[in-house]
C-alpha cells in the first residue's frame, strides 16, 4: 500500500496531530510498511463471516433510568 | 533467605505470624528501590510517605487479627491505573502533570484488601510497545542484563518484581503486555479473560482488548492477587457477572489426564532453536506429570498480527482523542486558535509510536477504508476466535512459547516498528479472542529467561493457575 506525503498530512489533520516537517518522511514510510503488513488480511475470504466487535457475546448492560449518585 | 527474596505468599504468612511488621517490610522494599532503581528506571513515581502510612494501618489490622491475605503486602502498580491524588502518567508527556482524581477499581480493591502501594511503574507510552522503550521517562532495563529490554508494555512492573523491588505488581495486557515482559524477565504473568477484571479507571488503549492482571514470581502469588482483582464491577460496562472462584483453592490438583494442545503453527520453522529446546523440555515435564500432548491446528494464526494492527490502532485512535489540551494534561504554549491548540498539544504531547498508531487507526476507520480494513479485521477476529473454540473441544489447555526471542538489546528494534510488532506473534491472538492466558518461567536460552505460555478457555483462570503451579 503506498501512501504519499499528502495522505499522511490529511490523516494527521483528521487526528489533530501536528507533525514536524523533518518527521513526515519517516512517518510516511512507517505507515506504508504497517499498511503493507496489514494487507495480508486480503488473503482470506470472509464473505460469510460475522464481524466480531469484542469477545463477549453480550449486549450493552442496561439499568432502569433512575437517578443515582 | 533474605526477606525481599521471599514470595508474596511467604511474606503474607510472615506478616500474619508476626515475624515482621508491614512497616518494616515496606521499608525494606523502599530501600531496595532507592538503591537499585537508578539502574532499572522501573518506577515513575514512588509513594514513600503514603506507603508507610498504609503499612502502619495494615499493622493495626494484623495486630487486631482481622487482616486479609494481602494486608500489609507492598505492591507496585503500572502507571496506567488511576490512583487518587497520585500522578498517573501512562508514561506520556501528555499526562505528566495529571493527578488522578479517583482510584481505578483495581487500585480500590487492593486498598480494601489492605495492600500497600509502593508506587507507579514505568511502561511503554499509553501501553503501546513491546520493549518499554517508548516511555517519556526513558527506557526500563531488564534486571537479567541491563543492556537489554524487559519487554513491554508492562516493563516497569516486570523489572521491579524480577529485581525484587516489589513482591508483586499489576500490569495490563492488550497484545501481550503482561505475558511478554513476564517471559523476558523470568516471571509469572497472567492475562485474565476479557471482562474478568474491571477496566474502570484503567486508562484505555484498545477497549475490546485491554485487561489488567498480576505479575508475580509464582502461580500461588498470582492467585492471591487475582482473588483481589477479579470480579464484577457495575462501573465497567464490559465487566462480566461471573462468580469469582477462590483461585488459591485448586492449585494442588494433579494434572494427570490434562490434555495439552500444541498448535503446529507455534512450533513452525522460524522459532529460535534455543527457545524451542527449553519449551520441549517443559512439555516433557508435563508428560511426566501425566498430561497428554495433542497436536492441534490454529489455521488462522498468521492473521493475528495484521488483524491486531488494524483493531488496536483503530480503538486507540478513538480512545486517545480525548487528549486535547483543554481540561487536563499537556497543553502547548501560546496556541493561536482551537485547531492549533489540539494539533500542537497532541503533536507535542504524544511520542512517535503513539502518533503512528493513532494515524493508522484514523486511516482504517476513515470513510472509504472502514470496510476494507476495520470490518475485515473484525471478521478475521471471528475466525481466529473460532479456531480456539474448536481447539478447546478436544484439549483442556493450549501451550507454546510466549515470545519468539529472549530479551533483545535496547535499541535493536526501536527503529523498525514491524520487527517490534512481531515480538507479539504468540500472544496477540489471545487478546483478539478474549481468552485467559499465563506465561510462566520454564528455563533459559543464552542465559536469558524463557516463558511458556498456557492458554485456557473463557473464565478458566483456575485451570491455568493449577497447570502453572504444578510445573
Amino acid at each position: 500500500m503506498s501512501l504519499d506525503r499528502d495522505d499522511v498530512e490529511k490523516i494527521a489533520h483528521l487526528a489533530r496531530l501536528a507533525l514536524r516537517e523533518e518527521d513526515i518522511a519517516r512517518y510516511t514510510r512507517n505507515l506504508a510498511d504497517i499498511l503493507g503488513l496489514v494487507e495480508q488480511m486480503e488473503a482470506v475470504d470472509t464473505r460469510d463471516v460475522v464481524p466480531m466487535a469484542h469477545p463477549l457475546e453480550r449486549c450493552q448492560r442496561l439499568r432502569p433510568d433512575e437517578v443515582r449518585n | 533467605m533474605a526477606i525481599y527474596k521471599q514470595t508474596l505468599t511467604a511474606l503474607s504468612a510472615a506478616l500474619h505470624d508476626g515475624q515482621l511488621s508491614s512497616e518494616e517490610l515496606t521499608q525494606i522494599f523502599l530501600e531496595r528501590i532507592r538503591q537499585f532503581d537508578d539502574q532499572l528506571n522501573s518506577f515513575v513515581t514512588v509513594t514513600e510517605e503514603a506507603a508507610l502510612q498504609s503499612a502502619r494501618e495494615a499493622d493495626r489490622c494484623l495486630q487486631a487479627g482481622n487482616a486479609a491475605p494481602l494486608t500489609g503486602i507492598p505492591l507496585a502498580h503500572k502507571d496506567i491505573f488511576c490512583t487518587d491524588g497520585v500522578r498517573t502518567s501512562c508514561a506520556s508527556r501528555m499526562l505528566d502533570n495529571f493527578i488522578a482524581p479517583y482510584d481505578a477499581t483495581v487500585i480500590a480493591r487492593f486498598k480494601a484488601a489492605g495492600a500497600v502501594m509502593l508506587g507507579k511503574t514505568n511502561m511503554d507510552e499509553f501501553a503501546m510497545g513491546s520493549s518499554n522503550e517508548t516511555s517519556y521517562y526513558g527506557p526500563v532495563n531488564n534486571p537479567w542484563d541491563t543492556g537489554r529490554v524487559p519487554g513491554g508494555s508492562s516493563g516497569g512492573s516486570a523489572a521491579a518484581v524480577a529485581a525484587r523491588l516489589a513482591p508483586g505488581a499489576t500490569g495490563t495486557d492488550t497484545g501481550g503486555s503482561i505475558r511478554q515482559p513476564a517471559a523476558l524477565c523470568g516471571l509469572t504473568g497472567l492475562k485474565p479473560t476479557y471482562g474478568r477484571v474491571s477496566r474502570y479507571g484503567m486508562i484505555a488503549f484498545a477497549s475490546s482488548l485491554d485487561q489488567g492482571g498480576p505479575l508475580s514470581r509464582s502461580a500461588e502469588d498470582a492467585a492471591l492477587m487475582l482473588n483481589v482483582m477479579a470480579g464484577f464491577d457495575e462501573r465497567d460496562s464490559t465487566s462480566v457477572e461471573c462468580p469469582v472462584p477462590d483461585y488459591s483453592a485448586g492449585l494442588d490438583n494433579p494434572v494427570a489426564g490434562l490434555r495439552i494442545g500444541l498448535p503446529k503453527q507455534f512450533f513452525a520453522a522460524g522459532l529460535d532453536a534455543g527457545i524451542a529446546g527449553v519449551i520441549e523440555q517443559a512439555l516433557r515435564e508435563y508428560e511426566q506429570l501425566g498430561a497428554e500432548l495433542v497436536e492441534i491446528s490454529l489455521p488462522n494464526s498468521e492473521l493475528a498480527v495484521p488483524t491486531y494492527y488494524v483493531v488496536a490502532p483503530a480503538e486507540c485512535s478513538s480512545n486517545l482523542s480525548r487528549y486535547d489540551g483543554v481540561r487536563y494534561g499537556y497543553r502547548c504554549a501560546d496556541p493561536v486558535d482551537l485547531t492549533d491548540l489540539y494539533e500542537r498539544s497532541r503533536g507535542e504531547g504524544f511520542g512517535a509510536e503513539v502518533k503512528r498508531r493513532i494515524m493508522i487507526g484514523t486511516y482504517v476507520l476513515s470513510a472509504g477504508y472502514y470496510d476494507a480494513y476495520y470490518l475485515k479485521a473484525q471478521k478475521l477476529r471471528q475466525l481466529i476466535s473460532e479456531d480456539y473454540r474448536r481447539a478447546f473441544d478436544s484439549v483442556d489447555v493450549i501451550m507454546g512459547p510466549t515470545s519468539p526471542s529472549v530479551a533483545f538489546p535496547v535499541g535493536e528494534r526501536f527503529d523498525d516498528p514491524i520487527k517490534m510488532y512481531l515480538s507479539d506473534i504468540y500472544t496477540i491472538a489471545v487478546n483478539l479472542a478474549g481468552l485467559p492466558a499465563i506465561s510462566i518461567p520454564c528455563g533459559f536460552a543464552d542465559s536469558l529467561p524463557v516463558g511458556l505460555q498456557i492458554i485456557a478457555p473463557y473464565f478458566e483462570e483456575a485451570r491455568l493457575l493449577n497447570a502453572a503451579h504444578q510445573y
